[in-house]
């Protein structure tokens, strides 16, 4: 067998965390796709970065799953934005998301020792 | 149509004006902040659907690729300029002596006609037996014959020796082409005693004759007789040879011809079938005729029969081995690089396939993904083919430099829009080719086995195609390698074999002396011994010799 080599473990990682990372930055707030892009960049020290390209049709994509809802918010002197917000759904799926990336994470935990290491 | 494309691209559009004014306030000049977007600029361009849009931007995207992979560009790059750059060379020469069509009106028409022994030794026309065969066969629409010769030019500053045919003036009817200025002879001009006339070569009439139109009714001296030129051919007229500078009838010359039957003075006809009458047919007929003369002169014409072959043919026959052989040769090649580059497609697709997948994730259709492969394929391809078209070029030049004798219309041979439409198509056909498995592998991947692969490793589909092509290239390359094998194998021996003589440093050169003024062969012997004695004086010679033909040459034919 070969092993994957760590990019594509970066990658494969990246994406299977993109909607758990929106979902929770909603949570609190509406946010606008491009507030977003920068605070998961911000907040992951540079390691995690959205491209346009896939950004905003994982927006659409989790809109129309019914777990995010989209809505045009104009400010005086600015141009309109789409901001989302978590729906219920959204939360539950959110809370459920949240488990079971902490089981994973315990559980590559216990194996690799990478808290103790 | 629903909404959100236009959502979605509202959205993206706000995000690059963000990213732009957030870019500038970090004091990033315009063309830096737009050279930093350009990614996702184009992979947002990339996923709009309209053809040309989508066309544009592949290239685009592709453009891109290829200059992010200068080492994977270059391989690919050389690979076709060499392969495409040969086929285009070959099928240059190919071209021109085989395909493009040759001047004369209803090639198919015009046959070469011989007289052979039953046991199939090609032997030259009696002028007897010419005269039969003209007025029995049913089957020639005109019938004429020719032989070539060497005459001497004089009445310039100095003498010249002229390429000269001996042709019947059926031959012109037969070959089909028009005088370019004045006429072709007549029948009554081609006859013992004729007024003597001559029709010149389009060359000879530019370098000779100044190339003028009152060329027509000069008088030229050749062998010391006065001959008035009656017509120029065009420069398409190259029978019997493309060196021929000048055409007499062969009817003033028939009284040098030995009387008897058996006596066969170097003449071979050449004729234009009727319409409708096949080569076959016509053989039969002038076998009859062949038979008939057979029983009536027993002695100089048993076991002989007429040999018939379309002069297409004649043309073609020993140049089209090789050019077939070579054809095919390049063919390989090309199939080869193909194979190796599908090859490297196909891994590169491999590590591409997350890259695939996401996009696929995206929205753009598997058609899309496989579109935008072979873009980038043919792409390359076309490129490759423009370096293989100068390539092609350059070694077309250079082997026309070398001046082959053995190739017909080398004199035709360049590159031009034909050979450059065809290394057009060869290439689209190459990009096509080898951009069409990763493409196809490209619109059947999905996402998740694509993820699940990512963690096996190479997919199993993926790696049998691999395996397939080094398995075809192998078997191509090992063809070509005991092909050319053989081939140097024969050229080695061929220039291992011993002359028996020395042939540096030794100068041929050729004499023809005019019948008029050297009738008997005291004067004729008493011109080569003054030859002879006067080069032996000349300090930079070592020896002189003398003799009909040239050692390897072989017969006495004048050429």
């Amino acid at each position: 067998m070969r092993y994957m080599n760590s990019g594509i473990l970066d990658r494969e990682l990246k994406k299977g965390s993109a909607e758990l990372l929106i979902l929770s930055l909603v949570e609190d707030q509406p946010r606008h796709g491009y507030d977003l892009s920068k605070l998961i960049e911000a907040r992951s020290n540079g390691v995690l970065k959205f491209r346009v390209a896939s950004l905003y049709p994982l927006l659409y994509r989790l809109e129309q799953r019914g777990w995010i809802v989209g809505r045009w918010i104009e400010k005086a002197g600015q141009r309109r934005r789409r901001y989302y917000r978590l729906t219920p759904a959204g939360a539950g799926v959110l809370a459920a998301q949240r488990d079971t990336w902490r089981a994973f994470a315990e559980a590559i935990n216990r194996i690799a020792g990478v808290d103790h290491a | 149509m629903p909404e959100w494309p236009r959502r979605i691209s509202e959205e993206m559009r706000q995000h690059l004006d963000d990213e732009y004014d957030a870019l500038r306030a970090d004091g990033l000049a315009h063309d830096e902040a737009m050279r930093r977007l350009a990614g996702d600029v184009d992979e947002l361009a990339s996923m709009r659907s309209h053809p040309v849009d989508a066309m544009t931007t592949d290239v685009r995207y592709a453009l891109r690729m290829l200059r992010k992979n200068p080492g994977f560009t270059a391989i690919v790059m050389v690979t076709l300029a060499l392969g495409i750059g040969a086929t285009a060379a070959i099928f240059t020469l190919v071209d021109a002596v085989m395909l493009r069509p040759y001047p004369y009106p209803d090639m198919d028409r015009i046959v070469m006609v011989a007289e052979t022994t039953r046991m199939g030794q090609m032997i030259s026309v009696a002028w007897a037996n010419f005269q039969d065969w003209r007025e029995q066969n049913r089957v020639f629409e005109h019938l004429g014959i020719y032989r070539g010769t060497v005459l001497n030019l004089t009445g310039g500053e100095q003498p010249e020796r002229l390429i000269a045919s001996l042709v019947s003036s059926d031959v012109f009817k037969a070959m089909g082409l028009q005088a370019r200025l004045g006429r072709a002879f007549t029948a009554d001009e081609d006859r013992p005693g004729a007024p003597r006339v001559a029709v010149v070569s389009e060359r000879f009439w530019r370098s000779h004759l100044g190339g003028e139109a009152s060329a027509v009714g000069r008088t030229i001296v050749l062998d010391d007789e006065p001959h008035t030129v009656v017509g120029v051919m065009p420069a398409e007229m190259r029978f019997p040879s493309r060196t021929t500078d000048v055409w007499l009838p062969v009817g003033l010359f028939v009284p040098t011809f030995p009387a008897e039957r058996g006596a066969h003075p170097g003449l071979f006809g050449v004729g234009k079938l009727k319409p409708g009458i096949s080569v076959t047919r016509a053989s039969a007929d002038m076998d009859a005729i062949a038979r008939r003369l057979e029983q009536q002169y027993p002695i100089s014409n048993t076991d002989h029969t007429v040999a018939l072959q379309p002069y297409y043919e004649q043309i073609v026959q020993n140049i089209r081995p090789a050019l077939l052989a070579l054809s095919g040769a390049v063919a390989f090649v090309l199939l080869i690089g193909c194979a190796n580059l599908a090859n490297l497609m196909l891994a590169r697709a491999e590590t591409r396939q997350r890259e695939l997948a996401i996009r696929e994730a995206l929205g753009a259709s598997r058609r899309r993904i496989a579109q935008q492969m072979l873009t980038e394929s043919v792409l390359m391809a076309l490129c490759g083919g423009t370096l293989g078209a100068l390539l092609a070029w350059w070694g077309v030049k250079a082997f026309v430099a070398t001046r082959p004798t053995t190739v017909p219309r080398i004199d035709q041979v360049a590159v031009d829009l034909r050979v450059l439409t065809f290394a057009l198509v060869v290439s689209v056909l190459v990009g096509i080719a080898f951009g069409l498995a990763p493409a196809l592998r490209a619109a059947s991947v999905d996402l998740l086995t694509s993820l699940k692969d990512a963690a096996r490793g190479t997919a199993g589909a993926g790696r049998r195609t691999r395996s397939a092509l080094v398995i075809a290239e192998v078997a191509l390359a090992l063809v070509l390698l005991v092909g050319a094998g053989l081939t140097i194998r024969s050229f080695t021996s061929l220039t291992a074999i011993d002359l028996g003589f020395d042939p540096s440093h030794v100068v041929t050169m050729r004499v023809s002396l005019p019948n008029a003024r050297y009738p008997q062969l005291a004067r004729w012997s008493a011109f080569h011994r003054e030859l002879l004695r006067r080069s032996a004086a000349i300090p930079a010679i070592e020896a002189v010799g003398l003799n009909s033909s040239t050692p390897l040459e072989g017969g006495g034919c004048p050429s």
